[in-house]
């Protein structure tokens, strides 16, 4: 399967993002020259966390990355089918969830929080940063 | 979708990240994560449902595959004749990607 970074390799690439907004104290990044928030980087340079919010200001996703500057964690809330089945919820409800992601970039199925990981961030979900 | 845009959808796509889109006044979702296959080890698995929509509602599976990788999956969806009877590339001018 193979990385997907190039600075965590070690290469110096151009960091195509701009900071426009936090969430308290978590950079919100917007990349540059696209007019929404569509996604926040494979790879961090200069924090271990970042957050994307939705168009109404609440927070969509919080990324984690390790000391190789690598995404090892997500937690976002929006629709997933499959955790709303699980849970007994209607399909389209907003889950509160996390995938974790290998040093390859793959990436696991939606699981609900972990009590230790919703005790520290669930009350950042849910309310407006803008 | 200007070019920058649709390079970096189809790079998310490629990954198997998340995506939201809106069609025709409908929103989906589209995601590829990692499972356990049936025979054992990780298979790449790929699903598009509704997040909203007037007669599909929410949680309607338009379309999900397992493969060998990612890679296979996402270029399947790409040429899925989901949207209204076209595929991603004829229906992209309509498509909005949202989050």
């Amino acid at each position: 399967m193979g990385g997907r970074g190039t600075y965590a390799s070690g290469n110096n690439v151009p960091y195509t993002y701009e900071t426009v907004g936090n969430v308290a104290g978590i950079k919100v990044l917007k990349k540059i020259g696209q007019k929404n928030q569509h996604k926040l980087p494979e790879e961090a340079h200069s924090s271990s966390m970042y957050a994307r919010l939705n168009k109404d200001g609440t927070l969509r996703e919080l990324r984690f990355y390790d000391g190789k500057h690598r995404l090892r964690l997500e937690i976002a809330s929006h629709p997933e089918v499959p955790l709303a089945k699980r849970g007994g919820l209607p399909a389209g409800t907003p889950i509160l969830h996390y995938h974790t992601y290998d040093k390859d970039f793959v990436r696991s199925p939606a699981e609900f929080l972990t009590p230790a990981m919703r005790k520290r961030y669930a009350q950042l979900f849910g309310r407006s940063w803008t | 979708m200007t070019e920058q845009e649709m390079e970096s959808l189809l790079e998310t796509l490629f990954w198997g990240e998340e995506l939201e889109v809106e069609f025709r006044g409908s929103r989906y979702f589209i995601q590829g994560y990692y499972k356990e296959g049936e025979a054992g080890g990780q298979v790449a698995h790929m699903e598009a449902f509704t997040i909203e929509h007037p007669t599909l509602g929410a949680g309607h599976f338009l379309w999900q595959m397992d493969a060998a990788a990612m890679s296979v999956c996402a270029t399947a969806f790409l040429r899925a004749k989901i949207w209204d009877g076209m595929d991603f590339i004829r229906a992209e001018r309509e498509i909005e990607w949202i989050g």
